[in-house]
């Protein structure tokens, strides 16, 4: 698989704890994107934050702790439009936002 | 530019002697208005010449006067070549997503990219337009460069 030029790419915040299906909805983002045939998607938490519903997201000692997340998604423009509808029903909470990426170097390893 | 790329390329074997060789003093930089972010994607792994691949960069960055560079460890995902990254607290190898975000001048992230194509052999590196707001650069604390978008 080679991407390169223009791209899209979609990065989705949400809480640690926001779960889909009975999972964490970090998970089953990354699932769905596999499953659709996306070039990649990553997960990265984040130590402190707020968001969509002014919760503060924050790592306490004693009470449970809803950190950030954000999945960041990168792949042709056609295939992330494609893609929307489906995060859209599994974010019920949470923020998409999409930005152009210009793509230098993406090489798929024969294994 | 071209000769300042080919200067850059022969910089590639700069990076391991910097790591040893007292670093000069890098000179002011003050960044406005528009600059280009650079995303590189890679494994925790990776290696360059025996060591962290995301460490080698940082310090190639540096060498070649990129104004900043922020490492980010991700906690699952996968890319390239399909493998899935994913932190497992008993595993010996986990081999997890890095992200290194880099903000700097269009020409200077351009010039820089056939020193990085060299040293990333699988992952992708992704550029964007970004509007610096502000920027300081401490000479004892190097400082990162702060994206508002």
């Amino acid at each position: 698989m080679k991407l390169s030029g223009s791209a899209k790419m979609i990065r989705v915040h949400f809480g640690e704890d926001d779960r889909w299906q009975g999972r964490p909805l970090h998970e089953a983002i990354v699932e769905a994107a596999r499953r659709e045939d996306l070039a990649g998607a990553t997960v990265y938490r984040g130590i402190e934050g707020y968001g969509a519903s002014s919760r503060i997201h924050r790592k306490h000692l004693l009470t449970s702790s809803d950190l950030p997340v954000m999945v960041c998604i990168i792949d042709e423009a056609a295939k992330i439009q494609r893609f929307l509808p489906i995060l859209e029903q599994m974010v019920a909470e949470g923020l998409i936002a999409i930005s152009d990426v210009e793509v230098i170097r993406y090489t798929h390893r024969e294994e | 530019m071209v000769g300042e790329g080919l200067i850059e390329i022969q910089d590639t074997t700069v990076p391991k002697a910097s790591a040893q060789a007292p670093r000069p003093a890098l000179p002011h930089v003050a960044l406005q208005g528009k600059a280009k972010l650079m995303r590189i994607f890679i494994g925790k792994d990776d290696k360059w010449r025996g060591k962290n691949l995301y460490d080698a960069i940082v310090e190639s960055l540096r060498a070649n006067d990129i104004a900043g560079v922020t490492v980010y460890r991700g906690i699952s995902g996968y890319g390239a070549h399909r493998r899935f990254h994913k932190e497992k607290r008993l595993s010996l190898s986990s081999d997890l997503p890095i992200m290194l975000s880099v903000i700097d001048e269009e020409s200077k992230i351009r010039a820089y990219l056939p020193i990085l194509e060299q040293m990333v052999h699988e992952g992708l590196v992704v550029l964007s337009d970004v509007d610096v707001i502000k920027y300081t650069h401490r000479l004892d604390h190097p400082a990162e460069p702060q994206e508002r978008s």
